[in-house]
C-alpha cells in the first residue's frame, strides 16, 4: 500500500524543484546543482525505518549518482580546455545517471531493495533531467556514443530480463530497454522523445499500481496471491502487453512513431531491427508474468476473496485502452 | 460500416446476459446482408471504412462465425465459468474483425490484423484445457509478432516512399531488384505466418489443440483469412517482384500442402487433424492469391469461406464428442455412429464438404483454383493431382476412423445430441451448400 508520511510531501517538493532547476538551466554549473538538489531529496525518499533494505540500496544509489555528479561537473569545467572531448564525458556520466547500458549495472539492485512508489519515481521521473540534457549536447561525436549505448541499453534490457523472477527486477530491466527506445528517440527529435517517455511512464504507473496495491514482488505472487477481481487480472495483463507494445494497445503508438521518424530521417535500419528485436524479447518475459494473471480458474486462499482495490488502480490501468478513443478525435476533425 | 461498428461495439453493453447477446450477433449478421451496394469497388464509404466485395463476404463470414461461437459454448453459461469476461472477448474479436476488414488503410489495417490476436490469446489462455495452452498462446503470438514486425516497418517505409497508405491511393513500388525484393518478402511474410503457409505453420496446430472450441472455431473461421485477405490488399503494391516471385511461393504450397496433407493421415489427435487440413487448404489458397488472375484470387475468397464454415464447423463437432467422451483421441473416440447416429450424418455432410463434394462452396473455389493453377503452369498437375486426392484420403480417414469401428468401451451413456448442437451445425452447413446458389458467386469466379 501507498503510505505517503509527512516528510515525503517535503522531499518530494524538493525533488520537482530540483528536476525543473536542471532542464531550465542555462549554465552547467546550475545544471549541476538542480541534479544533486533532485538526488539530496530523492535519497530520504527511499529510506525507511522499518528494514535495512531500503537504506542499502539508498547508499549504492548515491554512490553512483555521486559518481556521475562529480564527473559531470569535472567536464563542464574542461570545457574551457578541451573543446571537443567534454561533451562526450557529459554524455557519459549523463547515461550513468539514467542508467542506460553500459552503465546500468546499478539500476536492478537498487530497485530490488525499494518500495513500488519508489521504483517508479525512480523509472520515470528520475530520467527526465539527464535525457533532456543529453539532448542538448548532440554532435557528431557523441552521438556515436548515443547510437551504441541506444543499442546496448536495448539488447542489455531484453536479455537480462529473461531469467529474472522478481517482478522490481524485471521492471528495472524493462527501464532499460526501453531508454535504449528513448535515446534513440532523443536523436530524432526531442519532441518523439516527449511523447515516448509520457506513454511509458503511463503504462509503467498502470502496471506498477496493481502490483503496488497487490504487494507483488515475485512473479509466482501473481498466481497465488490472487488478484482476485477477474478485470484487474485482464487490466495487468493488457498492461503488460501494452508495456511490450503489442498493437492496439497504449505502448504500441510511441513505438510506431519512433519506427516512422527513422524511416523519415533515413536512420540505420540495423539499429531499428535491434530495437525490434529486442522489443520482442522483452515482451516474451512480460508474458511470463501476465501469463499466470491469465489462467482464469486459479486457487483460491479465502483472505484473498476480499479485496480492497480503489477505483484509482483500474482507472490508471484503463489508460492502456486509450487508443480506442483515437477514433473519436478522427470525427472531431472531420 | 460505422453503423456495423456501432453495433458491435454497443454488444459490450449486453455481455452480461447470454442469450441476448447471442441474439445480437444473429441479428447483426443479418442486418449486414444487405449491405453490399455494388459490385466490386469499395462503397459504403465513411470516415476511412469502407466495403467491397472480399471486405464483404469476410465481414459477413466473422458475424456469422462468432455469432455460432457463442452458440456452442453454451457450456461456458451452464457452468458459470466466466461467461462475461467471454462474452467480452467474443465481442471485442467481432470488433476488431469488423475493423479489420472493413478499413481503407494499410496502417490501421495492420493496427486491426494485430489487435486480433490479444481476444484470441486470452480465449485460448483463459478457457482453454491443459496447462500446455501456455506454450501455444505464446507460440501464437510470437509467430505473429515476429512475422509482422517488419510488416510494420515495410508500410511505415512506404508511408514515406509513396506519402499515402490509402489502398489504392499508394502507388505502386514497381521496380524489380535487390532491395524491392526484401521489400516484398518483408510485407508477405507476415500474411504468409498467419495464413498459415507451410513452413512456418507449427503454430497452428498447437494452438488449436490447446484451444476451446470457441478459440478453435474463430482461428479456423475468421483468423486464417485475415492473412488471405491481407495478401490480397498488398498484392496489387508489388506487381513486379510479384510476378517473379510467385514461381516461389506456388511451388511452396502446392508442396506444402501435399506434405501436410499425408502427415494428416498420420494424425491420432482430431483437432490437430483439422488443424493440418487447414494448412493444406490454405496452401491452395495461397497459390490462387499468387497467381495474379482474377480466377485465381475469387477462387481463393470462395475456398477461404466455404474453408470457414466447413472447417469450423468440424471443430464445434469435435467438441460434442470431447464434451461426452472426454478425449479427442481417434483411439478413444471412434465407433460414435453407435453413440450418435443422427450426428453420424453431420459428420457425413461435412467431410463430404471437407472434401470439396458438391455442392459445396469448397467444390466451386477449388475448381476455380485447379483451373487457376494448372492453367499458370502445366507441371502443376503432380501438386494439385496429390493435394486433393491426399485431402480426400485423411477426410475420409477421419470420418471412417470416428463413426465405424469397435466403440471404446468406458463410456456408459451419453446424449446423443441436444436441438442446439444440431442448430449449431445446421447454421454451417446451410450457408456452405446453399451459398452456391448465389449467382454472385460465379461473377466472383468468372
Amino acid at each position: 500500500m501507498l503510505v505517503l508520511k509527512p516528510h515525503h510531501g517535503l522531499f518530494l517538493i524538493t525533488l520537482l524543484a530540483g528536476l525543473l532547476i536542471a532542464v531550465s538551466s542555462s549554465s552547467w554549473f546550475i545544471l549541476w546543482m538542480g541534479l544533486e538538489l533532485n538526488l539530496m531529496s530523492f535519497i530520504p525518499l527511499l529510506s525507511s525505518s522499518e528494514n535495512r533494505y531500503p537504506a542499502e540500496s539508498a547508499l549504492k544509489y548515491f554512490l553512483i549518482q555521486a559518481l556521475g555528479s562529480s564527473s559531470l561537473l569535472m567536464a563542464s569545467t574542461l570545457s574551457l580546455f578541451m573543446s571537443k572531448a567534454w561533451t562526450s564525458i557529459v554524455l557519459l556520466s549523463l547515461l550513468l545517471k539514467t542508467g542506460a547500458a553500459p552503465f546500468h549495472f546499478w539500476l536492478p539492485p537498487v530497485m530490488q531493495g525499494i518500495d513500488w512508489f519508489q521504483c517508479f519515481i525512480l523509472m520515470t521521473i528520475q530520467k527526465i533531467a539527464p535525457i533532456s540534457m543529453m539532448s542538448l549536447i548532440l554532435t557528431n561525436l557523441s552521438s556515436l556514443t548515443l547510437i551504441s549505448s541506444s543499442i546496448l541499453s536495448a539488447t542489455v534490457g531484453a536479455l537480462g530480463g529473461l531469467n529474472q523472477t522478481l517482478t522490481r527486477k524485471i521492471l528495472a530491466y524493462s527501464s532499460i530497454n526501453h531508454m535504449g527506445w528513448m535515446l534513440a528517440a532523443i536523436s530524432v527529435n526531442e519532441q518523439m522523445w516527449a511523447i515516448y517517455f509520457m506513454a511509458y511512464s503511463l503504462i509503467t504507473l498502470s502496471v506498477v499500481s496493481i502490483f503496488s496495491s497487490k504487494q507483488i514482488f515475485h512473479i509466482n505472487q501473481v498466481l497465488t496471491t490472487n488478484i482476485y477481481p477477474q478485470t484487474t487480472k485482464m487490466m495487468l495483463f493488457l498492461s503488460l502487453l501494452s508495456l511490450g507494445g503489442v498493437p492496439p494497445l497504449l505502448g504500441f503508438f510511441p513505438k510506431m512513431m519512433m519506427i516512422q521518424e527513422f524511416m523519415s530521417s533515413q536512420l540505420s535500419l540495423l539499429w531499428l531491427s535491434i530495437l525490434l528485436a529486442s522489443a520482442l524479447l522483452t515482451l516474451f518475459f512480460y508474458l511470463r508474468v501476465a501469463n499466470s494473471s491469465l489462467m482464469l480458474s486459479s486457487l483460491k486462499t479465502k483472505y484473498s476473496l476480499q479485496t480492497n482495490l480503489s477505483n484509482f488502480i483500474l482507472s490508471s490501468s484503463l489508460l492502456n485502452m486509450s487508443p480506442a478513443l483515437y477514433p473519436l478525435l478522427l470525427l472531431i476533425s472531420y | 460500416m460505422l453503423k456495423y461498428l456501432f453495433l458491435g461495439v454497443l454488444m459490450i453493453f449486453a455481455v452480461s446476459e447470454w442469450n441476448v447477446l447471442q441474439a445480437l450477433v444473429f441479428v447483426g449478421s443479418f442486418l449486414f446482408i444487405f449491405s453490399l451496394g455494388g459490385g466490386f469497388h469499395f462503397n459504403n464509404l465513411s470516415l476511412g471504412l469502407g466495403v467491397d466485395w472480399v471486405s464483404y463476404i469476410l465481414i459477413l463470414l466473422s458475424f456469422w462465425i462468432v455469432a455460432l461461437v457463442v452458440k456452442s459454448s453454451q457450456k461456458i453459461s451452464d457452468t458459470y465459468n466466466f461467461e462475461i469476461l467471454f462474452l467480452f472477448t467474443c465481442v471485442a474479436l467481432l470488433v476488431s474483425l469488423i475493423m479489420t476488414f472493413c478499413c481503407t488503410d494499410y496502417l490501421l489495417f495492420y493496427i486491426c490484423f494485430e489487435s486480433s490476436l490479444i481476444p484470441t490469446l486470452i480465449l485460448i489462455l483463459g478457457w482453454g484445457y491443459q496447462p500446455e495452452r501456455v506454450q501455444a498462446g505464446i507460440y501464437m503470438l510470437f509467430y505473429t509478432l515476429f512475422g509482422s514486425l517488419p510488416l510494420l516497418v515495410s508500410f511505415l517505409l512506404m508511408y514515406s516512399v509513396n506519402g499515402s497508405l490509402t489502398f489504392n491511393l499508394a502507388a505502386a513500388c514497381s521496380s524489380v531488384g535487390f532491395v524491392s525484393f526484401i521489400w516484398y518478402f518483408c510485407t508477405f511474410f507476415a500474411f504468409a505466418v498467419k495464413l498459415p503457409m507451410f513452413t512456418v505453420h507449427l503454430w497452428l496446430p498447437k494452438a488449436h489443440v490447446e484451444a476451446p472450441v470457441s478459440g478453435s472455431m474463430v482461428l479456423a473461421g475468421v483468423l486464417l483469412k485475415l492473412g488471405g485477405y491481407g495478401m490480397i490488399r498488398v498484392s496489387s503494391m508489388f506487381l513486379g517482384v510479384g510476378r517473379e516471385m510467385s514461381f516461389g511461393w506456388l511451388s511452396l504450397g502446392l508442396m506444402g500442402g501435399s506434405i501436410v496433407s499425408v502427415m494428416c493421415l498420420r494424425q491420432t489427435d482430431m483437432k490437430a487433424l483439422i488443424a493440418y487440413s487447414s494448412v493444406a487448404h490454405m496452401g491452395l489458397v495461397l497459390c490462387g492469391l499468387m497467381l495474379f488472375s482474377l480466377v485465381g484470387v475469387g477462387g481463393a475468397v470462395v475456398v477461404m469461406v466455404g474453408h470457414g464454415l466447413c472447417s469450423s464447423c468440424l471443430f464445434c463437432l469435435t467438441n460434442m464428442v470431447y464434451e461426452r467422451v472426454g478425449s479427442r483421441s481417434m483411439s478413444v473416440s471412434k465407433g460414435l455412429l453407435s453413440f450418435m447416429p443422427s450426428m453420424s450424418l453431420w459428420w457425413f455432410l461435412l467431410s463430404a464438404g471437407n472434401m470439396a463434394a458438391p455442392p459445396t462452396l469448397n467444390l466451386l473455389g477449388e475448381i476455380n483454383l485447379i483451373m487457376g493453377v494448372v492453367s499458370w503452369s502445366k507441371s502443376c498437375f503432380l501438386g494439385v493431382a496429390c493435394l486433393s486426392f491426399f485431402s480426400a484420403a485423411y477426410t475420409l480417414y477421419m470420418f471412417s476412423t470416428s463413426q465405424h469401428g469397435k466403440y471404446f468401451s468406458s463410456l456408459f451413456s451419453c446424449c446423443s445430441g441436444q436441438v442446439r448442437e444440431y442448430l449449431v451445425l445446421m447454421l454451417h452447413w446451410l450457408p456452405l451448400n446453399m451459398v452456391i446458389l448465389n449467382q454472385v458467386c460465379y461473377y466472383m469466379c468468372s
